[in-house]
């Protein structure tokens, strides 16, 4: 049917944004929670560098199952119509990866509350 | 490009497309090019005698036999545009044509471009000396609070909406877009009160406190006039027009495609405003909450934004910069978008990179929703978050970048003419450019601290939105110029309007970066002398004027040629291959070609001479009505039929009246603002009885021997898409509410009551089953329908709407039973406004209701003819889900923490 196909589709070509968006505010939440709250739950302070990485590890594990077989579909495609939307899947979720991981550096680099 | 032959038809996407179309070099004779239809009354046919066409594939010629013969049947052609043709004379304003409409809209959007121009002039005169006493700093605060906001609400967004309004269709092989009378609403909304909120400014009443409007110095201690809250009130008929645009653009790109535009066929304007639709439902609603909170405060001191009461005006700063910051991207996509289609045309060459730069569009459209926070780099927000969103900042450089070299690779094989277009197209990647560099140093935070609101920022913004939106939208103006007159513009004058605009743009602002970083601050009227700011700021005066002059020969230029028609246009003087360039006329095109690749006139020999003599799909009006071919969303097969509304008073009078709503809101005239809404609602049920009209049409022929029925409903009718968009703008602004619940029992955890002090439990459990009921009574009446029975349907409904209504009374009720009122914290101005929201579905709901039982007793629904109670269902359910979620959070939350 035309629209599981289109529902199918769609959700495919925008599972990389998306899980960028879910890990971009899952790191951002919980670290402004962290620091607003430090003065009742100073635990959560130290428990944000660990919780970011989980976070980044989770997205890069769901990335990389959003990438392989979107890469596969796009090897078995005869043509560019029927290799756009594995291409896109493969592509947004590369991006989407290149923006977890770089977004996730700074936790090396900056103090958390400061 | 590759096309396979027939017989390549076993990948998972291609089922059911348009496979077959193509034969390859060797086997010049096509089987069947046209798909199985999924609907059972759809047939096929052989068609062997009509004639064919030549498609370029790039390595090889193919023969595809087209759809129609020839010659067509005498009075078909007068009978299409018959039905297409507007109104004449004054009654034109009626007309509700995309070429119109658009065309309204755009010189709508330009006036407010001027307008906004002269409010920048006078800024700049007033800052050429120090202490000049030109404009007095009352006057000067509102002066630039409406050139942001004018810049921003009245030219920017609608400009690229309207320019979307004006090319998709006859770009994606359509008549019109979906819902023509939808798109009318929207610009007249915006054109009546876009003016009487810029006339504003002539009584002393347009807002004064900046263009993103940050309490508290907009709350009501400070801004106790009611020039604020024009603004508030003022841009929620803006709010309106823009999602109404969103909700077009996307239905229309993705069901009103010719056959075979699949999506790596698309236009890639078309995909640009796409993503700008979707940003559009997905940021807008935080500003529409925003709004709201700030109106609320200021109209009856619910204190969202009030920190001795448990609000916070960083909450403000949140919300409006989920929605600012996308809002730069959501201005430059469909600008890149233009630019994009205007350098394949001027390089005679493909563009470099197709794929990439769908890419680059849906990741920036993403990428941009992480940025909001760097406008608030000097809030005092933790290092790490604001590192989270620096580092953002520079991701959504590379798809911004990957756009820019694709640009530059395809100048770079083609051959670029030196046309005013290309000239527009230049000027933005240099301007853009530099625009970005700067952009990539505020995103660096100990930097953005240092020029932290000085003429820094002010200079790096307007190189981003000028040049990267304005530049593009000249090169636009003169590139389509040839589509909608019978005259293109002028090179030579054209030539001296982007000279004057580029060298003005960079001696006004080039300067304000040295004057930011000599600290001189944004937003003062005046300055000292011998503060370094004299010169430069004079600099940047005469180059404000320089751009004026720039602007003035582009307006001698438009008034010379612009002579608007779409039937005798100047045509393809351009040579390019997207499908708005062939002939034309109301009706969009005589005939809905096929398309086979991405630029249709360069692939595909005699398209233009086909499509014009109707040998492609549906060369005449198969009902005698407006219609356009509705398409998968995919694989662009066709799939029916779309009866298209024609002119008509409701959707301009609906407008009126809507507009006049918010604005005598403003000047707290109450009941006359309610009289125009209640005509608002009544125009707007006037022209929606219409709709919906079922399936009283047999399935026609289109050619081919394709047969589409002209009615559906479920998900494949594009209503049931509308709706669907809808419900996400909706859960978008719940979701920023949400966001500020959660927000504000962040910063003032006290505000949040002890468990004893909350409702009693059988408050919320009573509303939950109420609502639960409600929902599970439409369920019902929807097996009724499904039934035809028509009194249990009626009764259903009927018996709904008060549970929905009841289950919103026993919960404010409770609320107000501990005691608790909405002007008491932030905490009960959030647990009240969520409240709120679940009464205003309610109150829609009722609506919907009882117009979808009053078009049953009318005999205007059936099993078949649904599509009103679908999409009453699909809102019905939604807003139940909504309220129970609220149920949860607020009564859940506080016994969660304990």
């Amino acid at each position: 049917m035309a629209l599981s196909h289109f529902t199918r589709a769609g959700l495919g070509m925008l599972c990389g944004p998306v899980i960028w968006g879910v890990h971009f505010l899952a790191i951002y939440v919980f670290t402004a929670m962290a620091c607003a709250r430090r003065p009742f739950n100073p635990d959560w302070v130290a428990a944000v560098p660990g919780m970011v990485f989980a976070m980044t590890l989770l997205a890069t594990a769901a990335l990389l199952a959003t990438i392989v077989p979107a890469i596969r579909a796009n090897k078995r495609s005869r043509d560019d119509a029927s290799g756009f939307i594995p291409w896109a899947t493969a592509a947004f979720a590369a991006l989407a990866l290149v923006a977890v991981i770089w977004e996730t550096l700074p936790v090396l680099l900056v103090p958390i509350c400061e | 490009m590759m096309f396979r032959s027939a017989q390549s038809n076993d990948s998972p996407f291609e089922k059911g497309g348009l496979r077959g179309i193509y034969s390859g070099a060797e086997r010049d004779v096509v089987k069947s090019p046209y798909p199985p239809f999924p609907k059972g009354d759809a047939r096929l046919s052989s068609f062997g005698e009509n004639p064919r066409a030549k498609v370029n594939t790039g390595s090889h010629e193919v023969s595809m036999t087209l759809p129609n013969p020839l010659p067509r049947p005498p009075g078909e052609f007068e009978k299409l545009k018959e039905v297409w043709k507007p109104p004449s004379g004054w009654r034109i304003i009626t007309a509700v044509n995309n070429t119109y409409i658009g065309l309204f809209y755009v010189c709508t959007a330009f006036l407010f471009f001027l307008l906004a121009g002269v409010l920048a002039l006078l800024m700049r005169a007033q800052l050429a000396f120090p202490e000049n006493d030109l404009i007095g700093p009352d006057t000067y605060n509102q002066l630039f609070t409406m050139h942001g906001t004018v810049m921003m609400f009245l030219f920017a967004v609608p400009v690229v909406e309207a320019m979307g309004v004006l090319l998709l269709p006859n770009m994606l092989g359509a008549r019109d877009l979906p819902f023509p009378r939808l798109s009318a609403y929207a610009f007249w909304a915006y054109f009546v009160g876009g003016l009487v909120f810029f006339c504003s400014l002539f009584f002393g009443l347009a807002p004064q406190s900046g263009w993103f409007m940050y309490p508290p110095l907009s709350s009501y201690q400070y801004s106790s006039g009611i020039n604020d809250d024009f603004w508030l009130l003022g841009i929620g008929f803006i709010e309106i027009s823009a999602i109404a645009g969103a909700i077009e653009i996307i239905v229309g790109v993705m069901r009103t495609r010719a056959p075979g535009m699949t999506l790596d066929k698309l236009p890639i304007f078309a995909w640009a405003m796409l993503v700008f639709a979707g940003m559009i439902v997905f940021a807008f609603p935080a500003v529409i909450l925003a709004t709201t909170l700030l109106e609320l405060e200021r109209a009856f001191h619910w204190p969202f934004f009030i920190a001795e009461k448990g609000g916070d005006p960083l909450l403000w700063q949140h919300l409006f910069w989920f929605f600012g910051h996308p809002e730069v991207y959501i201005i430059f996509l469909p600008a890149a978008g233009m630019v994009s289609m205007i350098v394949p045309a001027m390089t005679g060459t493909r563009l470099v990179g197709y794929k990439f730069i769908v890419l680059a569009l849906v990741g920036v459209g993403f990428l941009s929703f992480g940025l909001w926070v760097h406008h608030m780099f000097a809030t005092g927000i933790p290092q790490l978050s604001l590192s989270f969103f620096s580092a953002a900042s520079m991701a959504v450089a590379i798809p911004s970048g990957i756009q820019v070299f694709a640009w530059i690779a395809t100048i770079a094989r083609g051959k670029l003419s030196l046309t005013v277009p290309s000239l527009f197209v230049l000027g933005f990647l240099f301007i853009f450019v530099l625009g970005g560099l700067t952009g990539v140093m505020v995103a660096v935070v100990p930097f953005d601290w240092q020029v932290h609101d000085t003429y820094f920022v002010v200079a790096h913004f307007h190189y981003v939105l000028f040049g990267g939106m304005v530049f593009p939208l000249f090169a636009a103006l003169y590139y389509w110029m040839p589509f909608v007159s019978r005259r293109q513009l002028s090179e030579r004058l054209g030539r001296w309007a982007f000279g004057l605009i580029f060298a003005g743009f960079n001696v006004a602002f080039f300067p304000m970066h040295a004057t930011g970083l000599l600290g001189m601050p944004r937003r003062v009227y005046t300055y000292p002398a011998g503060l370094g700011w004299d010169a430069l700021n004079m600099v940047s005066t005469i180059g404000a004027f320089t751009i004026a002059v720039g602007v003035i020969v582009f307006l001698i230029d438009f008034a010379r040629n612009f002579r608007p028609s779409s039937e005798h246009n100047a045509g393809n003087v351009w040579n390019a291959g997207s499908l708005e360039w062939l002939p034309n006329g109301d009706y969009s095109v005589r005939s809905i070609p096929i398309v086979t690749g991405r630029e249709p006139l360069w692939d595909q020999a005699n398209l233009a001479d086909d499509v014009e003599a109707g040998r492609y799909y549906l060369p005449g009006t198969a009902t005698g009505r407006r219609e356009t071919l509705i398409t998968s969303p995919i694989d662009a097969q066709p799939q029916h039929l779309l009866r298209l509304p024609g002119p008509g008073w409701p959707p301009l009078l609906s407008a009126v009246f809507t507009a006049a709503f918010f604005l005598l809101l403003t000047g707290k005239f109450v009941m006359p603002a309610m009289i125009c809404g209640v005509l608002a609602i009544a125009l707007m049920i006037k022209w929606l009885w219409a709709t919906d009209p079922g399936p009283d049409h047999a399935p026609v022929d289109i050619g081919g021997g394709v047969t589409v029925p002209v009615y559906d409903t479920g998900a494949s009718s594009t209503s049931w898409w509308a709706m669907v968009v809808l419900i996400l703008v909706a859960a978008a602004i719940f979701a920023s509410l949400i966001f500020s619940y959660l927000f504000l029992w962040t910063v003032a955890p006290a505000g949040w009551p002890a468990v004893e002090a909350l409702p009693a439990l059988r408050y919320p459990l009573i509303a939950t089953g109420l609502l639960a009921a409600s929902s599970a009574l439409i369920a019902c009446a929807s097996r009724a329908l499904r039934n035809s029975a028509v009194w249990r349907l009626r009764i259903s409904m009927l018996l709904a709407v008060p549970l929905i209504v009841a289950a919103f009374g026993f919960e404010w009720y409770g609320q107000l039973q501990p005691g608790l009122r909405p002007a008491d914290s932030g905490y009960a101005a959030v647990v009240y406004t969520m409240i709120a929201f679940q009464g205003f579905y309610a109150f829609v709901l009722t609506l919907m209701a009882l117009y979808t039982v009053a078009r049953s007793f009318r005999g205007l629904l059936d099993s078949k003819r649904r599509a009103t109670f679908d999409n009453t269902m699909l809102l019905w359910h939604y807003a139940v889900a909504q309220a129970l979620v609220t149920l949860a959070l607020v009564h859940g939350f506080p016994r969660l923490l304990g």
